[in-house]
């Protein structure tokens, strides 16, 4: 298919290789899998007040004499110790815990990204050097002094956990960048472009950063779980979305201390968090797989 | 080389001080009054003020900092907790040790099992073998370690009482080496009690560590995939490679840049991130005692704990660069330029 | 030869009779104490460990806290109401071996004086002299006269100041006295009671061994050892429990995971009330809570009878005292879950009708026993009256902050406050009196200069009936005029333990009234 205005050499390859990388994908049944997880999860986020059996039980809600129930007909994934259906509120949770995830990866990735090109890309320089030791102070920090900090700065909502959470997870992506910016800059293609005149932003922007993009994919599609689980590990120390909204996170911190009795109250949210994990993972792979080939 | 290490080191000392630097005065600018918290309410306030002056918290930051870096320096004076009452360094002394070992007896685990899943997926990539360990390796990812604490407590605990359920024998003074409490009574040739304390061990560097392994066999199945499909090794298979060596000898290497980066920090984060097994194995490691002191503001236990992540990321860092270059010839050269 | 064998056989059996193994009592608490020494520690946690290892001028009776002879065997008060004198015991001996006199007694009241931490507060601008009239006579001097002296008694430890001078560090705050033997009293002990100090590691466990020599005299079937473990977290609590690890868990565990200790076999649950009650402390300074009429009809829209039964067996609370506690008022009426009531007292207000826009913060500590539960329910009864509340969940040391400044305390706090002596003052006091703001005692910020006047009036009135009515007046002033609190009921520790294991007089259905007293292990007895 040509486009008008364009030559033929550049139309093609881009289009062809979009249509090959999908048949790639789907291919896989296990990337199709996690592709339509993923879907299904954000729908269900999207849409959870339609769909969920008892909406209000997602917020200010009470009833003791219905507390502690096991899986049933009328509760299938039982309810907690306020009486609470803890279906309904593990969808409205998905919406906070997919935030979180989000939020994190949206602030701490490109900012990443961005430190670990530039340091990589004018490597022994004092740019390099510079940036990277900011990457290495940052990293020292533990992430839960950073969030500490951040939460006590303001409030303990999970907003800024989120903050808090990206600070500290920024300097991983700088980091990767920078080391496969190191191994890639002596790759030929980059040797190509710099030989044939071309600016160090356009090299890094153009050359090494589509095939840092791989790697880092599968990284962001397993870090959703990661984060997840980390903000999770915040709300046993108290940080995270306040009662009564609901969070996996602290749906399942807070059911811990009744197992093995009422398993079901921590069971299921970690379940879903297994499930949005697998998801995004399975995602991650198919892509990761699509872009491998790609390099021959 | 050498160079390499020693600038790597000089920058990493650099890094130390201004990271202690922030912190110190982090702590100090935000609000609330850990003396205050410490003491009680009805505690008056002259006795605050007083106690606040010995602990020089009443002078300017710059000043406070000075006294403390001196002390730090010359005699190892980390400062006095406000949780524990005691020095800082006789705190760091007691559980830094024992989180160590259990971060090295995870780290070995992480590595060795990460390594073998993650090769074993990517040689019989597609097949049955691999999607089932990509399978469990999916499923320790995507499992909270703390899930795994309760699990194996139920498991090898409660029901089938192999492992004990929880906590860390101290070894009597006598026979303490390093503090790490296993090592020690090995190498002190107790071997029952390294026994007992080893089987201690046990459920929580597993808990901890299963997650890791996991990831690491993603990460370096991941890296091994994209290295199999460069071009010198189809090269090599061509020429007649045998599969064995091809693996050991041209693949494993490069495929451990993207794993040794990932297991360095992963290691390091052990440490700060172990501190719900920790708890919940009731674990007297580091781990607990950081969150411990962050979570009641203590002003010298954080800046120490953090000094300590510090160190430990500094040097984590720079064995990874260390091992990437070594690993990867092109770097090396770069950086003897 | 009968008598070698004879003397053989009594000696195999002695032997066997005296080679029993020494018992140890298990035992779970929700934190170790901050120090081992009187003069600096002030919590619950701290004092289930001293009433072991310290004795007392006074000790309370089991059945009212009321005062009973310790190692004071009599004692009077001058006419004047400021002199304060007793005669100690003879032959009271610390654990080293040395002899209790009046000067140990002077030495443990200067100290706790000088260094101002703790229950210091009780004495500090009060007691003015200490004097050793002679060696087993020790005479207070008060500046002013002061109700409640002799309970307050019940926490001054007398430490062994011969010991404790020896193991002064010169580095320290008190001048001649450097650190005034603060760093050895952290873990170790300086005292005479029933047990002393093995181990101390804290924020992990203590460890107390029986005192052979303790002065009443100590039972043979008390626990030789007990090893009290920090433990929080239920799961491994109810696992432990299960597998008889522990045979004595800590009072303050979630209803459900009580539920599940109690279910094991061969374990019960003691009911030990405190000198404490859980208040949601209201901000009288802070819109809409400073009107009197919302804080009234928040007070009549609370569903108490739901409170109690998140908190099953715990009495009900009317007023700020507890009401096993001297200067209890058992006239007030109190509130009670009515609506009707609730929205006349609204409509009174100058907020009604623009209640949407003043927002009440709820705030409580994270991790504290079933309180969410408390506030949850707490919130949906002030959405049925229309006042819109916003929960806020705290880490403790977040809490405290916002508990420092006036402007950043929230609307309402929900936490059990108790009382440090039997007597209605100490209370009263520690709540509502101006001069304990910026702490998480009071978040009330009342500073009111009628209540500030009344409560030291009656602190200072020695004569019991005189400072039970002004006591009287105080709650009926605080619960009826002000209402800065919502009162709901009194605290009551469930501790777990192991019947077949042991017997202790909580159990027996007899707590003694102050709760950590209950945890002096003389009156333990192990069975089997």
């Amino acid at each position: 298919m040509e486009k008008a205005g364009t030559t033929p050499k550049q139309a093609n390859p881009r289009w062809q290789r979009l249509k090959r990388r999908w048949y790639k994908f789907a291919s896989n049944p296990l990337s199709l899998l996690g592709l339509a997880v993923v879907i299904a999860l954000v729908v269900a986020a999207a849409f959870a007040y339609q769909i969920a059996p008892y909406p209000k039980h997602a917020g200010l809600f009470l009833d003791f004499a219905n507390a502690n129930q096991p899986p049933s007909l009328k509760h299938l994934a039982g309810t907690d110790v306020y009486g609470r259906d803890i279906l309904s509120r593990m969808l409205v949770g998905l919406r906070y815990s997919l935030a979180v995830g989000l939020l994190v990866l949206a602030l701490g990735v490109p900012s990443g990204v961005l430190m670990g090109l530039v340091a990589g890309y004018h490597r022994n320089t004092w740019v390099d050097t510079v940036v990277m030791r900011f990457t290495d102070l940052f990293m020292a920090i533990p992430p839960l002094i950073l969030a500490l900090v951040v939460a006590a700065m303001f409030t303990p909502g999970y907003f800024f956990v989120a903050i808090g959470i990206a600070t500290a997870w920024w300097p991983w992506y700088a980091r990767l960048t920078y080391s496969l910016v190191t191994s890639l800059s002596n790759e030929m293609y980059v040797k190509y472009a710099e030989l044939e005149g071309a600016k160090p932003r356009r090299i890094m922007f153009k050359e090494i950063l589509p095939n840092a993009v791989s790697p880092m994919f599968t990284k962001m599609s397993l870090d959703m779980g990661v984060i997840i689980i980390i903000a999770s590990s915040m709300s046993f120390v108290g940080l995270g979305v306040q009662p009564p909204k609901p969070s996996l996170g602290s749906m399942v911190s807070g059911g811990i201390q009744y197992l093995p009795e009422q398993w079901w109250i921590s069971v299921f949210p970690a379940a879903m968090v297994a499930l949005i994990v697998l998801g995004f993972n399975l995602l991650g792979d198919g892509l990761r797989d699509v872009f491998a080939i790609e390099e021959i | 080389m050498a160079l390499f290490i020693f600038k790597r080191i000089g920058y990493g000392i650099l890094v130390l001080f201004a990271l202690s630097f922030v912190i110190f005065s982090f702590i100090r600018i935000i609000p609330g009054d850990p003396v205050r918290m410490s003491l009680g309410p009805t505690v008056p306030d002259e006795v605050v003020a007083r106690m606040r002056s010995e602990l020089h918290f009443d002078r300017p930051i710059p000043v406070q900092y000075y006294h403390w870096i001196k002390g730090v320096l010359l005699r190892g004076d980390f400062g006095r907790s406000l949780f524990t009452h005691r020095p800082v360094s006789q705190d760091i002394a007691e559980f830094l040790p024992r989180s160590i070992e259990l971060a090295i007896f995870s780290a070995f685990l992480i590595l060795s099992f990460g390594v073998l899943f993650g090769t074993i997926s990517a040689l019989f990539r597609d097949t049955w073998l691999d999607n089932l360990l990509r399978l469990f390796a999916y499923l320790g990812v995507v499992t909270p370690p703390y899930a795994f604490a309760i699990l194996f407590m139920l498991l090898f605990a409660f029901y089938w009482k192999i492992f004990p359920l929880g906590g860390m024998p101290t070894l009597p003074e006598e026979l303490r080496v390093t503090g790490m409490t296993a090592f020690d009574a090995l190498i002190r040739g107790q071997f029952d009690v390294f026994g007992v304390t080893l089987r201690h061990l046990v459920l929580p560097a597993v808990s901890l560590s299963l997650g890791s392994i996991a990831y690491q066999a993603r990460i370096h199945r991941s890296s091994m995939i994209d290295n199999i499909s460069k071009d010198y090794i189809a090269f090599a298979r061509v020429v007649g490679v045998s599969g064995a060596t091809v693996v050991f000898k041209h693949l494993m290497r490069p495929s451990f840049i993207p794993t040794l980066t990932i297991f360095g920090l992963q290691v390091a984060a052990l440490l700060g991130n172990a501190f719900l097994i920790e708890v919940m194995f009731r674990y007297p490691g580091f781990s607990q005692y950081s969150l411990q002191v962050i979570m009641t503001k203590d002003p010298y236990g954080i800046v120490a704990v953090s000094l300590v992540f510090g160190v430990i990321f500094a040097l984590a860092n720079i064995l990874i660069d260390v091992g990437v270059a070594w690993l990867d010839p092109r770097v090396r050269l770069k950086a003897s330029e | 030869m009968k008598k070698v064998l004879v003397l053989a056989l009594v000696f195999a059996f002695g032997l066997g009779l005296g080679g029993l193994a020494e018992t140890v009592l298990e035992t779970t608490i929700t934190a170790t104490p901050e120090a081992l020494d009187p003069a600096v520690v002030f919590g619950e946690n701290d004092w289930k460990v001293l009433v072991n290892l310290y004795d007392y001028l006074v000790y309370p009776s089991f059945e009212n806290a009321s005062p009973m002879s310790a190692v004071a065997e009599s004692w009077e008060l001058a006419p004047d109401n400021k002199t304060w004198t007793f005669h100690l015991r003879e032959g009271i001996k610390f654990h080293d071996g040395t002899a209790l006199t009046a000067e140990d007694v002077k030495f443990s009241m200067d100290r706790m004086i000088t260094i101002g931490e703790g229950y210091a507060h009780f004495y500090r601008g009060r007691v003015k002299e200490t004097r050793v009239v002679d060696p087993s006579t020790v005479a207070f001097e008060l500046s002013d006269p002061f109700g409640p002296f002799l309970v307050t008694l019940y926490r001054l430890g007398i430490v062994n100041k011969d010991l404790v001078m020896a193991n002064l560090k010169e580095e320290g705050m008190y001048g001649e006295y450097g650190d005034y033997g603060k760093g050895f009293l952290l873990d170790q002990d300086a005292g005479s009671g029933p047990y002393r100090i093995e181990e101390f590691k804290i924020r992990q466990s203590v460890e107390i061994a029986k005192n052979p020599d303790y002065w009443q005299g100590i039972s043979a079937e008390s626990p030789d050892r007990v090893i009290m473990t920090q433990l929080r977290e239920a799961a491994t609590t109810k696992m432990l429990m299960g597998s008889g690890e522990i045979d004595l868990a800590h009072g303050r565990q979630e209803m459900t995971t009580l539920l599940s200790l109690d279910a094991i076999d061969g374990v019960e649950v003691a009911l030990i009330p405190e000198m404490s009650l859980d208040f949601f402390m209201i901000h009288t300074k802070k819109p809409p809570t400073d009107d009197v009429h919302v804080r009234k009809a928040m007070a009549w829209a609370t569903d108490y009878e739901g409170m109690l039964a998140i908190y099953t067996d715990c009495p009900r609370a009317y007023s700020p005292v507890p009401s096993q506690v001297f200067g209890y008022s058992g006239d007030l009426e109190g509130y009670e879950k009515d609506l009707d009531k609730a929205m006349e007292e609204l409509k009174q207000s100058k907020y009604y009708g623009q209640l949407d826009q003043y927002p009440i913060d709820v705030s409580y500590i994270q991790g504290n026993g079933d309180t969410p539960k408390l506030c949850m329910l707490f919130a949906v009864n002030m959405a049925e009256i229309g006042l819109t509340v916003n929960i806020v969940e705290a880490p403790w040391v977040l809490f405290c902050n916002k508990e420092e400044s006036i402007e950043t305390s929230p609307h309402v706090t929900n936490l059990f406050a108790n009382a440090s002596y039997p007597d209605a003052g100490a209370i009263l006091e520690l709540k509502y009196a101006s001069w304990t703001v910026g702490g998480w005692n009071q978040n009330e910020w009342l500073q009111d200069p009628t209540f500030d006047a009344a409560i030291q009036e009656a602190l200072i009135t020695a004569d019991p009936e005189e400072r039970a009515a002004k006591y009287a007046e105080l709650q009926r002033y605080i619960v009826e005029d002000l209402c800065p609190s919502i009162f709901t009921f009194l605290s009551v520790l469930k501790p777990a333990y192991r019947a077949d294991r042991f017997s202790w007089p909580a159990g027996d259905g007899n707590p003694h009234a102050i709760a950590e007293f209950n945890f002096n292990y003389m009156y333990f007895k192990m069975l089997s």
